[in-house]
Parts: C-alpha cells; structure tokens; sequence
C-alpha cells in the first residue's frame, strides 16, 4: 500500500476528530481549543495540498464544460474552505489564550466565530457524505492489509 | 506546480476570504452582548476533566449520522 494513501486517510481521519473536538469548547477547555484551531490550519493546508490534482483538474474543468454534480462538488469544498479560513481569521481576532496580542477588542468577532462555525458542521457533514464511498473504501483496503 | 507556488495559491486564496469575513463583519453589525455574557459563564465555568467527557465522540456520531443521511437519504456521492 502505498505510503501517501495511508497518509491521506491518517490526515483525514486526525482533521475529523480535531474538527469533532474542536466544536465542543467545554471538552477542550479554550487554551488547548484555540492551540488545536492553529494546528488545524497547517492540517488544511497540507490535505489541500495532497488534493491538489483534484482542484486543479476542477477548477480547469469548472470553466469548460463541467457536469452539474461535478460543479455542485467544487461549489460546496470552496466553501467549505472559505468556512474554514473565516472561522479560523474570527477565532484568532476573539484569542484571550493563544495569541492575544493578535486578539480585537471588538466582541463582534467572537460571535461570528460562532456563527461561521455552525455552518462549517454542515459543510464538513456534506464533504464527509460527498465522499463517503471512498472513505469506505479506504478503510476496507486499511484492514484487509 | 512548485510547491512554494501551491502553498501561495491556498494562502492568497485564504486571504481572499478573510477579506469577505471582514466585511461581512463590518455590513453585519452583529450585536456582541450575548456573547459577553457567554464568554464571562464559560470563564467562570471550571475546567472539566477530559476523561470524564464521551463529547468527541458524540460529535464524531453526529458527523457520521448527518453524512450518512447525506449519502444514502439525500444519495450525494462523486
């Protein structure tokens, strides 16, 4: 099995728990939820980076002629990422833990924080069942290694 | 692609959003007391004890539960 598909689906299943955790400040407790929210960020930023083929066939085949299920698809991971980038931008303006030098005074973001953040439960839902059948698939070919 | 021209894409990308959050938070007005008072319970509210805690897992059932609904209810799949 090759190496980059066991971290693929390691990456994948670390950003699912994060992401659970994440929603759930009590658990945490706001230093390690603000610390783990940071991390998460870099986490992005390398599963895009291992998806890269997929967006930039996407976005070459979004502007010609793509199928209806295909634009939907790339429509809702866009926004799934724009989700991703305000949540995090909000929780580091509302930081009292992690980076309050950085942190506004302006409350406001902290309640955005929390909106952008609802909505993210939803997108991610939708992300996990749009590729729900390859995540099936890859945890049989995990286990009948 | 470079690597350094990928990493540079998915961050000029981010910035572009962080530009729409900030002015969605500047069109929107929100107000902020609610979450005062939110954030004044949640800092007198003691720690809990990550043990005692199952949340994780019931987060983790609700993202399968809702894409598990999305699947096979709403038939989503690439």
């Amino acid at each position: 099995m090759r190496p980059r598909f066991i971290l693929v689906l390691t990456l994948d299943l670390i950003l699912l728990l994060s992401l659970c955790a994440l929603e759930h400040v009590p658990f945490t407790g706001m230093t390690l939820h603000e610390w783990l929210g940071l991390a998460l960020a870099a986490l992005i930023v390398l599963h895009l980076l291992l998806s890269w083929s997929w967006i930039a066939a996407s976005t070459r085949r979004f502007f010609a002629g793509a199928s209806h299920r295909t634009r939907v698809n790339y429509i809702l991971n866009l926004s799934l990422f724009g989700f991703m980038a305000a949540v995090i931008f909000s929780g580091v303006l509302s930081s009292q833990q992690a980076v309050p030098a950085l942190a506004s005074a302006n409350t406001r973001w902290a309640r955005l924080h929390d909106r952008f953040s609802d909505g993210l439960v939803a997108l991610v839902a939708t992300h996990l069942a749009i590729n729900w059948d390859w995540l099936l698939a890859a945890t049989r070919k995990i286990l009948a290694r | 692609m470079k690597l350094a021209t990928r990493i540079a894409m998915i961050l000029l990308a981010a910035l572009f959003f962080i530009g729409l959050t900030t002015a969605f938070e500047r069109i929107t007005h929100l107000p902020s007391d609610h979450f005062r008072q939110t954030r004044e319970l949640r800092r007198r509210a003691p720690e809990p004890r990550l043990a005692r805690y199952p949340q994780v897992l019931i987060q983790l059932g609700a993202y399968v539960m809702l894409a598990l609904i999305g699947r096979y209810i709403l038939r989503l799949r690439l």
